[in-house]
């Protein structure tokens, strides 16, 4: 499924990336890279979406505090219409 | 979050109702100001309210807007998603606001040119101005606008 | 000795939306050289950061992710350092964004660079909930780490000090990443070739970055190594390993780039700690309702509303102000004066006063809708109005990215034109730039509401306003026709950060706001006084000689000036169709300098003042409201004016300054002559 067709607030994990090398890289270095979990924070699904990446294992979890969710270090991104379609996602 | 339960049982029974409320009289506003644009494109009549309400598409939008803000805000409430309520809210008494505070503005400035051009000033239609929907519901949204901006940022970070 | 005269030089580096504009001013107390980097239009910005006496020059970097070929920016960024070698690269990090700019500090590392790292935000990052251990990440990347907020300045003098130090103490970490055992081998073996075959490149460039950059196959790199006497033999052996490399870990290009950010993620892990219960964010809560699908949009039409209104109805004093102190003062002193020779009067008075008061009247209404957008711009809401609109321009094959020039262009053209830079694609952008001229600005308004306030009566408002919305759906339309031809291929994709939510800062807004201005101002200024000027010699001229003020009076005598003679040739010809009388004509001609001044050249024309244009166009019936129209959106369309014109000269060359030129022309007379048939086969007058 295209990353554009995710649902809003939905986790997803990428699975492949189908753009040129130029658009490969540029992503990969942003951080979108395969096997990496994204959360969608805005779709206008299908279309362009807002993403946070997700990593894995919270950071560091201190004793008294829950990890509630993973602390996103990342910022927020936006992906164009274009770009979201190039991006393969399964739900997790 | 006991602090913040506090805060929303305020927030319920004090700004949802009023709010709504508000944002109805706004859709009214709307809906009239769009008429009167028709009326004054096709010199169909007179103006309804002509005092209070102009007949022009952007105010009627932005009007609107806020309408729309707080059926958003009613409808995330009744989803039980109290904090999105809150901030389509909290926007939509700060467009409220602008608004107004472009109305006055404006009333300002036309003021000011009067001075400046050296024409004699109609007062009346200045005071007038103030009296204009979108300024009036404004007064209204300030205070609103004011709390639960307060209560949003106590809530997020 | 060359070395002690050498200037101390740093350079500012980091991912756009750090801070970095913030703590260049800081830096440097906000007084900067801006300018163009060598051959392409990405502006470089260059100040002086003053301690103890010394002066070292700060040269701001382009906002960039990394140091690749594939981008102009980063290729500038990575060049400068290369080529320069400032002293010290100051790699300014986001706390709420660490990892992304984290894997540019890597970067910067591996390329030799002397760096330190500015570690801004670290307020946000609190607000977060979480803390950076800076002194731990120091220990482990190896270079000085400060934290800082841009903001209130809390680090700033801590930065400095560090800078000065850092000049003196280089430090390189050039093996930050360990790419692991097969591509090190491969690494060192090529490493070993370039330090043998070829020393000079070696001297120049860090060894390991040469070979990881061979390995990766980076075009530039490649590029100058083929160059080299030995490069064959270099490029081959790399290309060999490549291979080699290919079979056991998939294409090294992409290999490596992960390698690099999982060292990323490892670091960012080790360094970062929570420190409270993360809540609900603003900007997420914000965002929920400002990109709602929904609301979203006529949210943003109400912000641009309000805009419209704070820069067309506040700025009206101050409008008048400059009206009456040039019209009027300036106007009547320089008739005042007595001994200067007729035409030395007219010149004066009718032509530059003239001209600089068309111009003039503008600025207000120009620095107050960038005033407003500055804020709108600056409090983070312009990027989600691009996340809205993406939808839709993606169906013309235009990034939502673009919907800002656009916007920017209802203010005026010129830095509309400009604003095109932010787009990366190169495809894309020369797009955009062709059409931000096609949104309605300023200066098309008058002429609309003086035609439209005579002819059409109580539907002027709406034609108005079908005009506006004309000039987006054409800009639309000519982006799709131009991707599809000119500007062939596949996007590049538009991927942006979207940072939080914040209070506009007045010196953010400030300088947004005179940066575009002053854009208007002296750009459109000379180029808009130079055409005034010409106008007026055109029109106080004729086949006969100099015909004398009086020709700007006497509608009789402007006939024969060399104005009128083209006015009445345009309209006998070319806009027989069009059913437009000779004069109007001429107005279209003279707004070729400037739309601003259609409307005081037809006053001119129909020898009245401008005040009375509107009765004299209503009762002499010039325009029935089918070809008045039609005529307005005539203005709207052909030629953005001199000045724009200019602007697209600079950013794109003169191919397409005339590219403009025709297209527009062109398709201002298809639209207005589908205007006037399609009318009146419907039924219209
Ligand atoms: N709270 C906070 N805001 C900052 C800090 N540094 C920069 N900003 C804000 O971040 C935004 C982007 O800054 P700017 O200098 O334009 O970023 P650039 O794109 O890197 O040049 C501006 O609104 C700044 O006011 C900081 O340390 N703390």
């Amino acid at each position: 499924m295209p990353l554009a067709y995710a649902q809003e607030g939905k986790l997803v994990r990428i699975v492949a990336i189908r753009a040129g090398k130029g658009l490969h890289r540029r992503l990969h270095e942003l951080g979108i890279i395969e096997g990496k979990m994204v959360r969608v924070i805005k779709t206008q699904g299908p279309g362009p979406v807002i993403i946070e990446i997700v990593n894995d294992s919270p950071y560091v979890s201190k004793r008294n505090f829950p990890p509630y969710r993973p602390i996103a270090t990342g910022g927020r991104l936006l992906l164009g219409f274009g770009v979201a379609m190039k991006i393969m996602v399964e739900e997790v | 979050m006991e602090n913040s339960k506090g805060i929303f049982k305020r927030y319920i029974y004090v700004i949802i109702p009023i709010e709504v409320v508000l944002g109805l009289v706004y859709s009214v506003a709307g809906f009239i100001a769009i008429i009167n644009w028709y009326l004054g494109t096709t010199g169909a009549g007179e103006f309804l309210y002509s005092d209070y309400i102009p007949g022009d598409l952007g105010i009627s939008l932005v009007m609107l807007s806020i309408g729309f803000l707080m059926i958003l805000s009613a409808y995330y409430w009744f989803k039980r998603k109290p904090v999105k309520s809150l901030a389509a809210t909290t926007l939509g008494l700060g467009l409220a606001v602008a608004a107004m505070v472009m109305q006055v503005l404006v009333i300002i400035a036309s003021w000011l040119d009067g001075i400046i051009v050296g024409e004699p000033i109609a007062y009346e239609e200045l005071v007038m101005g103030f009296l204009r929907a979108e300024a009036l519901l404004g007064y209204i949204a300030l205070p609103l606008f004011y709390i639960s901006l307060r209560i949003l940022s106590k809530i997020t970070t | 000795m060359a070395r002690e005269s050498r200037r101390v030089k740093i350079a500012l580096a980091g991912i756009p939306n750090v801070g970095k504009s913030l703590i260049f001013n800081r830096l440097t107390g906000g007084r900067a050289w801006v300018g163009n980097w060598p051959g392409v239009t990405v502006e470089k910005k260059v100040g002086t950061l003053r301690v103890n006496g010394a002066e070292i020059e700060v040269v701001d970097l382009p906002g960039i992710y990394s140091l690749t070929a594939y981008s102009v920016d980063e290729l500038i960024a990575r060049n400068f350092i290369v080529e320069e070698k400032p002293d010290v690269v100051v790699c300014i990090v986001s706390a709420i964004n660490l990892e992304r700019s984290l894997y540019l500090a890597l970067s910067l590392l591996e390329l030799g660079a002397n760096v330190v790292i500015d570690l801004n935000m670290v307020d946000l990052a609190e607000k977060e909930g979480y803390k950076i251990d800076y002194k731990k990440l120091e220990f482990l990347i190896g270079v000085p780490v400060v934290p800082t907020v841009a903001t209130t300045g809390r680090g700033i003098g801590k930065l400095k000090e560090t800078i000065v130090k850092a000049i003196h103490e280089k430090k390189v970490q050039a093996r930050i990443v360990d790419y692991g055992r097969i591509v090190e081998e491969a690494i060192s073996k090529i490493e070993e070739v370039i330090k043998d075959l070829a020393p000079e490149l070696a001297e120049k460039y860090p060894a390991r970055w040469i070979a990881l950059k061979l390995l990766e196959g980076d075009s530039d790199i490649v590029g100058k190594v083929s160059k080299l006497p030995a490069g064959k033999e270099i490029i081959d052996k790399a290309n060999q390993l490549r291979e080699i490399l290919g079979k056991k870990i998939g294409d090294p290009e992409s290999y490596i780039v992960k390698q690099k950010y999982e060292r990323v993620l490892e670091i960012v892990k080790a360094v970062v700690e929570r420190v409270a219960v993360p809540r609900v964010s603003m900007t997420d809560l914000l965002d929920s309702v400002l990109t709602h699908k929904i609301v979203g949009i006529p949210l943003a039409l109400s912000a641009i509303y309000l805009l419209f209104r704070f820069a067309f109805e506040v700025s009206v004093p101050l409008a008048d102000l400059v009206d009456v102190a040039i019209n009027s003062y300036l106007h009547d002193i320089v008739l005042g004066i007595h001994g200067l020779p007729d035409w030395l009067t007219s010149f004066l008075a009718d032509g530059v006063i003239a001209g600089v008061g068309a111009v003039l009247i503008f600025l207000p209404i120009i620095a107050f809708f960038f005033l407003g957008f500055a804020i709108l711009e600056d409090v983070g809401y312009m990027a989600r109005v691009a996340f809205l609109v993406d939808k839709v321009f993606h169906k013309f094959n235009l990034p939502g990215k673009a919907v800002i020039p656009l916007i920017i262009g209802f203010g005026c053209n010129v830095p509309g034109v400009m604003a095109a830079r932010a787009i990366e694609d190169e495809n894309e952008r020369k797009t955009t730039a062709l059409i931000a001229p096609l949104a309605s600005c300023n200066a098309r308004l008058p002429v609309y509401l003086v035609i439209g306030g005579a002819v059409l009566g109580a539907s002027a408002g709406f034609a108005v306003l079908s005009l506006y919305v004309l000039g987006i759906i054409l800009a639309l339309i000519v982006g799709l026709l131009l991707r599809k031809t000119l500007f062939k291929g596949a996007s590049s994709g538009f991927i942006m950060e979207l940072p939080p939510y914040m209070m506009p800062r007045f010196d953010n807004v400030a300088i947004k706001t005179w940066e575009r201005t002053k854009r208007f101002l002296f750009k459109a200024g000379t180029v808009i006084f130079l055409g005034t000027v010409i106008v007026w010699l055109l029109s106080v001229t004729g086949p006969e000689g100099y015909l004398g003020p009086e020709a700007l009076e006497d509608p009789q005598l402007l006939r024969e000036s060399w104005a009128g003679i083209l006015g009445q040739l345009l309209a006998s010809t070319v806009f027989s169709l069009m059913g437009w009388d000779w004069r109007a004509a001429v107005a279209l001609f003279f707004g070729f300098v400037a739309k601003e001044i259609v409307v005081s050249s037809m006053a001119i024309l129909y020898g009245v003042g401008e005040e009375k244009i509107v009765d004299v166009i209503a009762e002499r019936h010039v325009f029935t409201p089918l070809t008045a129209y039609a005529y307005m959106a005539f203005v709207l369309i052909y030629v953005p004016c001199i000045a724009t014109l200019a602007m697209v000269r600079n950013e794109l060359g003169l191919k397409y300054a005339i590219l403009a030129l025709i297209y527009e022309v062109l398709l201002a007379y298809i639209v207005s002559l589908s205007i006037i048939s399609i009318g009146s086969v419907l039924g219209f007058r």
